[in-house]
């Protein structure tokens, strides 16, 4: 039945023939290991095709989407590990064809009648890096989509057709939505298609000329077999660098960054194996850049591809010193640009803090990406909208003027010239208690260098303990304590657990009653608005909120405010404060510790409301 | 000879080998993306006010939910459709309004029905499932009905909010194609 179904075959297809001859296959000059470059070559692109073609199954090409559907394959450790090998092939297969080119130029492999061999091969080359850069760019990353832009007007600066070729590449003026589906294009249909149809004939030519078909040796004895003999040889070459990338691409993994937004700066660099252009362009300043942008590259290539017909005008003796000088001067040529690249970026203070920060932002948009999913506004709003990460920035830009923000040890933001109080901790039972203890009030992280130093606040507390010995003054500073906890209960810091209930309402009593606070302060029904900052809700997410907005409002200082500016002071005219009610809300949020942590555990996001449907019932 | 035939055997170990390399996280990842995802539980909800439906009369009312699609989240959108049919008030039973609840999902293919012209019957615009008011299959003109089962009820009872009657729905979802009422899983 099987036989009878493959005569059948076979009388169709002859592929009997054919088996014979892959079979029959001979290395005349005996099996080799300068071989198994080429072949392993030829297998890693069929690792990338069919790790390609996986993660085809799931990636969409967006600006919306790419990041999300790249980070959907991360949270899968095998979606992870395929990408992982994805990413590091395409390394180790530049590698092989520079080590391939050099095998072919070091033994003349070139000289006729392989001249068509050599130039396809060569071509490759080239086609096979841009293949690489194009997918770069795809997961919509800060570090892969910054680069395409650079070498996107790189192209741009390209005579005549640049401008239209860069224009092609970004789909339009700005990186976007095209210029992604653009780069998905070239990656898995042009640039596969063009390299695909170069390798037909390259391999083509290769089995016209180059394997031996009589079995005879050059000696005329009996050529050794192709299989297992050279086989054995490039299966363990492709082992052991299958190895390597599986090892890469478990333990590091592709690198992904944060999603792009412009508001993220960064250093941008090229990859590795362009470096040594990058370190060129900086020879040829000004008009003269598309000198090595354009102009070496392709005398290059140009100078290569014309080799074989040069070196068949030289003697054998000076042809091999002429190749000998190619490929040891073009290897040193290239790590000399390379490390001198590296080795000034390795000083860079300004691009290694670059890249620390990157690393940070690219840790924590993965972060809430894992516990949030991507928000239908896109990736970027996980930054966007995160106090943490925003939080700092805001403060910096608006509020270090005079605030610090330093722990104990004194790290953190420091004020440009502290005039106002320390705000690390705000809120806190801790930050409260120092606030009522009469050592610390006047001093540098309260009030001290403020319009209150000399005001009632700190009048008070100093004037409380004035001439208070020993157990007296131990009293009071319990009470101060219990002050703390009931403030510290109105906050509610999710850093911070609560006092238990009876210690805040004796405290509470304790304030109006003993202490007078409420003299001054509201504190829920007691004491009245006007003279000093309410105390019901103190600290509060709505408190900080409306304290930023307008610390002129009656609720907090009124007219007695020292230089606090207003930064939303009008609720109806959100586009008239120097902040935006968002950027307010998430400078609240950072102040009081409010942010998701993987490690803390938070309320499980909040199902949809339930809302009644009485549009469609009508 | 002993040579080649081991140099055969370690060939063919080691294109295995790599060929799993990459073909055992190549299935895995696979499987794991094409997973369905379980349906978002949606808590009871409020669909139509009472006094906005006609007795006998079908009216079709949405369910919002949260729905996660692969990677983003849609806090609220439209998860389905219901049909609601109020009941002719059974006096001597003394109870008041009586609504009943069909999800608008064909248990056929999983079409969305529709109201047929004549207001006395479901109709599924796919492959003519007919339903009727009560939810059951039809047999008309002949036709065989393609659902083996009838439209599945769903759990659904009146609430009062700030004095008013309001019809409140369970969304659930079944398993298409059978004619046991299976929740999907």
């Amino acid at each position: 039945m099987i036989c009878g179904l493959r005569d059948w075959m076979n009388d169709r297809t002859g592929y009997r023939e054919g088996l014979k001859r892959l079979q029959n296959r001979t290395v005349p000059e005996g099996p080799k290991w300068g071989y198994t470059p080429a072949v392993c070559l030829l297998w890693l692109l069929v690792i990338e095709c069919v790790t390609g073609f996986l993660l085809m199954a799931t990636y969409s090409p967006s600006a919306q989407t790419a990041w999300a559907s790249v980070h959907f394959i991360e949270r899968d450790t095998a979606g992870a590990f395929i990408r992982g090998i994805h990413y590091f092939a395409a390394q180790a297969m530049i590698v092989l064809f520079a080590i391939h080119i050099i095998r072919v130029l070091w033994t003349a492999a070139f000289r006729a009648p392989l001249e068509l061999v050599w130039a396809t091969g060569l071509l490759l080359m080239p086609l096979v890096v841009v293949w690489a850069i194009t997918g770069n760019p795809l997961s919509g990353s800060v570090i892969g989509m910054s680069q395409i832009e650079v070498e996107g007007n790189i192209l741009g600066a390209t005579p005549i057709v640049g401008p239209i070729m860069q224009r092609l590449l970004i789909g339009g003026s700005q990186v976007g939505h095209l210029t992604l589906t653009h780069l998905y294009f070239l990656h898995v249909a042009l640039m596969p298609v063009l390299v695909l149809t170069l390798l037909a004939i390259h391999i083509w030519q290769i089995n016209r000329h180059g394997l031996s078909v009589t079995g005879k040796a050059p000696d005329g004895s009996l050529a050794v077999s192709y299989f297992p003999y050279q086989t054995i040889r490039n299966l363990t070459v492709l082992t052991m660098i299958l190895g390597t990338i599986a090892w890469l691409a478990w333990r590091h993994g592709a690198p992904f960054e944060a999603p792009v937004d412009p508001q993220i700066t960064h250093v941008p660099r090229p990859e590795w194996y362009f470096l040594f252009l990058f370190e060129l362009r900086g020879y040829f300043v000004g008009d003269a850049e598309v000198v090595a942008t354009v102009v070496i590259p392709i005398a290059v290539l140009l100078f290569l591809l014309l080799l074989p017909w040069l070196d068949r005008r030289l003697p054998r003796p000076v042809s091999a010193v002429f190749r000998t000088v190619i490929v040891i001067g073009g290897c040193g040529v290239w790590s000399w640009l390379t490390l001198s690249s590296l080795s000034r970026d390795w000083k860079d203070k300004e691009l290694l803090a670059s890249k620390e920060k990157l690393h940070a932002l690219s840790t924590r948009a993965r972060e809430l990406a894992d516990y949030h999913s991507i928000p239908i506004e896109g990736p970027a709003s996980l930054l966007r909208n995160d106090a943490k990460t925003r939080g700092p920035q805001l403060f910096e830009r608006h509020c270090a003027s005079c605030h610090s923000h330093t722990d104990e040890s004194g790290t953190g933001i420091v004020a440009e010239t502290p005039s106002a109080p320390n705000l690390f901790g705000f809120g806190s039972e801790r930050w409260i208690a120092g606030l009522l203890d009469p050592e610390k009030i006047g001093g540098e992280h309260y009030f001290g260098n403020t319009g209150f130093a000399e005001g009632d606040m700190v009048g008070t507390v100093v004037d409380a303990f004035d001439g208070l010995e020993g157990e007296d003054r131990d009293n009071l500073t319990g009470q101060m304590r219990q002050v703390a906890v009931v403030l510290a209960a109105e906050a509610a810091l999710p850093n911070q657990a609560a006092g238990a209930a009876s210690d805040i309402e004796a405290g509470k009593v304790l304030m109006t009653d003993e202490l007078g606070c409420a003299d001054c302060h509201k504190l829920g029904d007691n004491g009245e608005l006007g003279s000093a900052p309410d105390l019901t809700g103190y600290a509060s997410r709505d408190w900080l909120i409306g304290f930023i907005s307008d610390p002129r409002h009656e609720r907090f200082y009124g007219e007695n405010n020292d230089r606090m500016p207003s930064f939303a002071p009008n609720p109806d005219d959100p586009k008239a404060g120097v902040l935006s009610p968002a950027d307010v809300a998430l400078l609240a949020d950072w102040l009081r510790g409010d942010w998701y942590e993987p490690d803390r555990p938070t309320e499980p996001v909040p199902a949809a409301k339930p809302s009644p449907q009485s549009e469609d019932a009508d | 000879m002993q040579r080649r035939n081991l140099l055969k055997w370690l060939s063919a170990a080691l294109s295995t080998m790599c060929a799993s390399i990459i073909a055992v996280p190549g299935v895995r990842y696979l499987f794991a993306t094409v997973q369905r995802d379980t349906p978002q539980a949606v808590p009871p909800q409020r669909v139509a006010r009472l006094n906005d439906l006609p007795i006998g009369e079908p009216v079709e009312a949405a369910i919002t939910g949260r729905r996660r699609d692969a990677w983003s989240i849609y806090p609220e959108e439209t998860v389905g459709r219901v049909w609601l049919v109020r009941r002719e008030a059974d006096e001597s039973a003394g109870s008041g309004a009586r609504v009943d609840c069909y999800s608008s999902v064909c248990p056929h293919l999983r079409c969305n029905v529709s109201l047929d012209p004549s207001k006395q019957s479901f109709i599924c615009p796919c492959h003519r499932g007919r339903f009727g008011l009560e939810g059951e299959r039809l047999q008309t003109d002949g036709q065989r009905n393609p659902a083996n089962r009838g439209l599945d009820a769903l759990p659904c009872q009146i609430v009062e909010v700030n004095g008013e009657p309001w019809v409140e729905v369970t969304w659930q979802e079944f398993e298409p194609g059978i004619s046991a009422k299976v929740t999907m899983s």
